[in-house]
């Protein structure tokens, strides 16, 4: 059962364009050029519940704006949005009550106070009962091994825990839906594996269903078997994760150890040569064409060692971004 | 209401708890809020040393109004303007987004989340000045004048902030909207002095548009025993009038918002 519907959803907003300096903000007072930001062009996506979704794009893709309608936070310029049968926008506490919004960059904690005051506060504004609030505290400052900072004011804390903390304050009322929008940015690569594995952990323990925006592949190719690439407000593809690089990558890359020296020009006769340093190698070749081209470079030159392998997926998602390939959307 | 009623304990809860933290900012503030009142009745003193009365106005009656605008302080700047800064500012840096998925009434939660208690020696000595002027005119107030006097205390300070709310509402429709929160307390001159004070055209406007003189002078007639029932009914209706109009226009604002990026 689908537990997010998203019909057609556009979010457009008018920005003001001013000229560069003092002469701009002059005329800026007189008369305004505004343009039209297609921040969400026309989505629509369904996600069942317990899934857990990359939702990936570039800046500016329309991530952030997509997941704010499906908060309640924007009012879509039109279209439709079910979220737990709720509309979003119609800020429903009965709605309210299940979802969590969780964005890298902003904080919910009480700067000045330890972050347990924040979490009582969350209990009485969410009404958790109290043998449930001792429950899913428990469980989650175990989850992220927080117990010693719990009553340390939050502006003493490192970047690591707040975030740590944040999720607990998030998560507190033990949310059926969870929108987490870049949840990872800005930690050392420790805390992110940290946080990743909470998600994870969190995701099959509680069977929550899950959106993350992400610019770190990492997040998505840990977290997510199914997502949903947008760019500048369009939906490029909504399916798993493997049928992105079927769908998209033109290239394999063949990587060589030779065992003996070999003309470089030679070997770039068969494809593009990233990198060539004696004895290894590594040339991208036309997906359809890799099984030809390893038999042709075994049979030319002396080969040790041979690999046919699918190119990184952050330089195939790269490529959808910069408009080097097109593909139409769905599963 | 009893939900409402134990977060806003919270809420003064949590700001005791800020305030002791920063007490050297506390006791600052404190000294600067009490240095100004002084000033002003210092003022008032000099006043009344060159004339008996102004408007029918003795010198112990128009150190009530002082008084009373004194503890009205508390609430301007004690209850509400942090809340009320903090509007225009949340919606610029797009942390609005973090109130605005909360379970509970949002109107609540972006008035009366912040209490500063730098103001407390304001109410603490607006309440010395109405005791010491009702001494000075050797006025017996009633306890039925008492018991007016304070319901129109929380009238006006339910209309004050009605309007004030009101106000920074507008802020929705702009990215950004500084000093829109200095607008209404900057009203706040008008009602230093009694209502009867005002003539004309200024005292019909102070009536029936914008009755913010009264929100000092009802509560003060009470206490003098001199219940002006008119001017009580004028405010009672504004401040619910204002209230409901302002819940209606919150939500018709937050339908602008745009948030922000991260």
């Amino acid at each position: 059962m689908s537990i997010i519907k998203v019909k057609n959803l556009k979010k457009y907003y008018k920005v003001h364009e001013k000229e560069p300096g003092l002469k701009g903000s002059i005329k800026s007072l007189f008369s305004r050029k505004y343009k039209e930001v297609k921040a969400v062009n026309n989505i629509s996506f369904e996600v069942k519940e317990g899934e857990l979704v990359g939702f990936i794009g570039p800046n500016g893709a329309g991530k952030t704006t997509t997941l704010k309608c499906l908060s309640g936070l924007l009012y879509p310029t039109s279209g439709t949005v079910e979220v737990l049968g709720f509309t979003p926008w119609d800020r429903k506490a009965a709605f309210q009550k299940q979802f969590s919004l969780v964005m890298g960059q902003k904080n919910q904690l009480w700067w000045d106070l330890p972050p347990i005051e924040t979490f009582i506060l969350n209990k009485e504004i969410y009404e958790i009962p109290d043998n449930q609030y001792q429950k899913i505290l428990k469980k989650l400052v175990k989850l992220l091994d927080v117990q010693k900072i719990l009553n340390i004011q939050v502006r003493k804390l490192s970047l690591g825990q707040r975030m740590k903390c944040e999720l607990i304050a998030a998560l507190i009322h033990n949310p059926k839906v969870l929108f987490l929008d870049e949840p990872t940015i800005g930690l050392d690569v420790v805390m992110q594996k940290t946080v990743r594995d909470f998600i994870k952990d969190y995701n099959k323990q509680f069977k929550s269903t899950i959106l993350l925006t992400s610019h770190y592949m990492g997040d998505v190719k840990k977290l997510a078997k199914r997502v949903i690439i947008i760019d500048s407000g369009t939906l490029l593809f909504d399916g798993n994760l493997q049928d992105v690089i079927d769908r998209f990558a033109r290239n394999k890359i063949i990587s060589l150890v030779f065992s003996k020296e070999i003309n470089q020009r030679e070997l770039a006769e068969f494809g593009d040569v990233r990198e060539y340093q004696y004895p290894k190698a590594r040339i991208n070749v036309p997906r359809n064409q890799a099984a030809k081209k390893a038999s042709d470079l075994l049979d030319k030159f002396p080969v040790a060692d041979l690999v046919i392998e699918e190119p990184p997926i952050e330089a195939i998602i790269r490529e959808v971004f910069t408009g080097k390939m097109k593909s139409s959307k769905k599963r | 209401m009893k939900r409402y009623l134990k977060l806003y304990w919270l809420f003064i809860k949590y700001s005791v708890v800020r305030a002791m933290m920063y007490k050297e900012d506390f006791i600052i503030w404190s000294l600067v809020s009490i240095g100004w009142m002084i000033l002003m009745l210092v003022f008032y003193q000099l006043l009344f040393l060159n004339v008996d009365s102004i408007a029918g106005w003795t010198k112990p009656q128009v150190l009530l109004i002082q008084g009373f605008y004194f503890m009205l302080e508390l609430v301007l700047w004690g209850a509400l303007w942090e809340n009320m800064r903090g509007i225009p500012e949340k919606i610029n840096k797009g942390t609005m987004d973090i109130e605005l998925i909360k379970p509970i009434n949002h109107q609540f939660l972006l008035s009366f989340k912040d209490f500063s208690f730098d103001n407390m020696p304001n109410f603490i000595l607006g309440l010395f000045t109405v005791i010491y002027a009702l001494n000075l005119g050797q006025i017996t107030p009633t306890p039925m004048g008492i018991s007016l006097s304070i319901l129109a205390f929380i009238i006006a300070s339910i209309y004050i902030y009605s309007g004030w709310f009101t106000t920074m509402c507008i802020a929705f429709w702009f990215d950004r909207f500084d000093n829109l929160h200095y607008f209404f307390p900057g009203l706040r001159q008008f009602w230093k002095v009694p209502h009867p004070f005002y003539k004309g055209v200024l005292r019909g406007i102070f009536t029936f548009v914008l009755p913010v003189t009264l929100v000092t002078t009802v509560p003060v007639e009470f206490l003098l025993g001199r219940p002006q029932w008119t001017w009580f009914a004028i405010l009672t209706f504004f401040a619910i009038a204002t209230l409901k109009f302002s819940s209606w226009f919150f939500n018709f604002a937050i339908k602008h918002y745009s948030s922000a990026s991260s």
